[in-house]
């Protein structure tokens, strides 16, 4: 198995232990990682109201930095998913496919339409499959009680994986329950995490967040577990803005999709740089 | 289906009574093809509950009946009656009494956002000289039936509406701002609120139309306002445009040193923990970064 991978701007800077844990699980999987080390930036919700023109070109450049190689694009932040996935359905009009690969045709480059883009839980269940995740299982996350987070891009507006409409998903759950953790529901699971307004209006941001904290902690959950390098910071790294906005305490241990399957197939503390994490995971004593 | 029953426990509060919100518990027949208003219908109409709802045509087009079936909001009209069912009234909005919620707050947060076509031209004679291609936007917002259910799932709508103006708010601001004979600028009123738009997609998911809410108002508005520099915020989507022009890579601390300038210092102590960490780190620029140039030159040729 190989793909192309994209990291996002968050997993190459406020998120950088997850893009780690992401090599090392890959690697551990057998699946070879080729980086888009030119790609830029997928714009993210900015680009497209900003100069959505220009997010056009330059993730079709991506995408087609990754069809030379001919691999699909491997994304681990929900936005970057979104954000290619609205690039390709817009490339599929003749005319601005046209328009994109005149300019693409300025650096010797052409979008073919090839690349599909997958979110790392999509390879990890539909690629490598659950069975056989739980068979390269080498330290099983019995009683580890996980809330599922899954964030927005990967549901809406249409939904990434699973077969049901995006409402009720629960293919999070699938991967946790595989790597033999317990997966608890909790109402706020597919809601959203508050990261695009946080530098914008931090308070705000940060009550979306506590309403996600509130939701996993009043159902019993020992950690949060998320497909979403943003969903990761906002809840671990923006935990005490969330702490002071809502006046509580919750000290809820955040972890990436790449790193609770990192830990189940035995990859240690260090491996996956869990020492990183503003809130420590060391509590559940997993690592 | 058709056979069994229905289970409801419908949300009941009265404010004027002065005691704690309860919920009451119905058995209903199950009938075919049975849709929550029939089962609120059937409550007071067999059952003889004391219950307050708001309805009025039953087809989905007046937007009356909004309420919250397990956790969801939905138009009582057009969702089908589960076998069980919590049945409150819409989140995020005052209650009048039982299902009942207050509108009014959303109506003064539309007001303020001149609802109506401010005309460019003065009208002449039907029909009017419009495209499809110009009136796809607005036409989509003119679906909007004002049912609210996309402020019910709203995380960053404020009942206040001293902040985010909300997604039926704006779409009704994008009805007329974004329509070709309109030539009232509205960004001033918009820049206030609507930056707090948190990009969720929940309005979409939860309209009942089937509105493009946050790619046909939220988007185009914020684009309007952005482009002529208005508020934080449009420092902050230039700030990001130009790093990814700059550099292909848009970090934190960048982002916060030109969108916040000297204010950034004010944040260093965070900064500073967040350092030690390694999640405060400038990720270097792409050796290609020229490339962007090249790309963006060619996409503004035509």
């Amino acid at each position: 198995m190989r793909f192309a991978y994209y990291p996002g701007c968050v997993g190459k800077s406020s998120a950088a232990e997850v893009d780690h844990a992401t090599r090392r699980l890959a690697a551990r999987l057998g699946i070879e990682l080729v980086e888009l080390d030119q790609a830029s930036c997928c714009g993210a919700t900015q680009g497209w109201v900003t100069d959505p023109s220009l997010t056009l070109a330059l993730n079709a450049r991506t995408l087609a930095q990754a069809e030379g190689l001919g691999l699909d694009v491997l994304t681990i932040c929900n936005t970057c998913y979104l954000s290619f996935t609205r690039t390709i359905s817009r490339l599929s009009h003749p005319g601005e496919l046209a328009r994109v690969n005149h300019a693409l045709g300025a650096i010797g480059l052409q979008y073919q339409g090839r690349a599909r883009v997958r979110p790392l839980p999509a390879v990890l269940l539909e690629d490598v499959g659950a069975a056989d995740l739980r068979r390269q299982t080498r330290r099983p996350l019995e009683g580890l009680r996980i809330a599922p987070f899954y964030g927005c891009h990967l549901l809406r507006p249409a939904p990434a994986l699973g077969a049901d409409d995006g409402r009720s998903p629960h293919w999070l759950e699938d991967l946790f329950v595989a790597l033999g953790a317990e997966a608890v529901d909790h109402p706020a699971k597919t809601q959203c995490c508050g990261f695009h307004i946080l530098m914008t209006n931090e308070p705000l941001g940060a009550r979306i967040a506590a309403r996600v904290l509130q939701s996993a902690r009043a159902a019993g959950a020992a950690c949060v577990g998320t497909p979403c390098t943003q969903c990761y910071v906002t809840l671990d790294a923006f935990q005490k803005a969330a702490e002071r906005e809502s006046r509580t305490r919750f000290r809820l241990p955040i972890l990436h999709v790449a790193e609770v399957a990192g830990i189940a197939l035995g990859l240690s503390g260090r491996d996956l740089r869990l020492s990183s994490h503003m809130v420590s995971p060391r509590s559940l004593g997993l690592v | 289906m058709g056979a069994g029953q229905v289970v409801a426990r419908i949300f009941s509060y009265d404010p004027a009574e002065g005691r704690e919100p309860r919920y009451e518990t119905y058995e209903i027949p199950r009938a075919r093809e049975m849709r929550v208003l029939d089962a609120l219908i059937y409550v007071v109409d067999q059952l003889g509950a004391s219950l307050a709802f708001r309805w009025f045509c039953g087809v989905r087009r007046c937007g009356a009946c909004g309420v919250q079936v397990n956790g969801r909001p939905v138009l009582a009209c057009w969702e089908p009656a589960a076998e069980q069912m919590v049945i409150e009234p819409l989140p995020n909005l005052p209650i009048v009494r039982d299902l009942v919620v207050d509108h009014s707050g959303y109506d003064r947060v539309v007001d303020r956002l001149f609802p109506y076509l401010d005309r460019r031209d003065p009208y002449q004679s039907f029909p009017e000289p419009l495209t499809h291609g110009a009136m796809r936007i607005p036409h989509d917002l003119m679906q909007c039936v004002q049912c609210l259910i996309c402020v019910a799932a709203c995380p960053s709508w404020r009942i206040d509406g001293e902040g985010f103006q909300g997604p039926a708010a704006l779409v009704q601001a994008g009805r007329f701002a974004l329509d070709p004979r309109d030539a009232l600028d509205r960004s001033s009123a918009l820049a206030r609120g609507l930056y707090d738009c948190c990009s969720c997609y929940a309005c979409n998911d939860a309209c009942p139309m089937g509105i493009d809410v946050l790619g046909h108002a939220v988007e185009p508005l914020r684009a309007a306002c952005i482009k002529r520099g208005l508020g934080e915020e449009a420092r902050h989507s230039h700030a990001f445009l130009d790093l990814i022009r700059e550099a292909g890579v848009v970090t934190a601390p960048s982002l916060l040193l030109k969108t916040r300038r000297a204010g950034a210092l004010a944040r260093a102590g965070e900064g500073l923990k967040l350092a030690r960490k390694g999640k405060f780190s400038l990720a270097s620029p792409i050796s290609t970064a020229e490339e962007i140039r090249k790309v963006q030159e060619r996409m503004e040729e035509r």
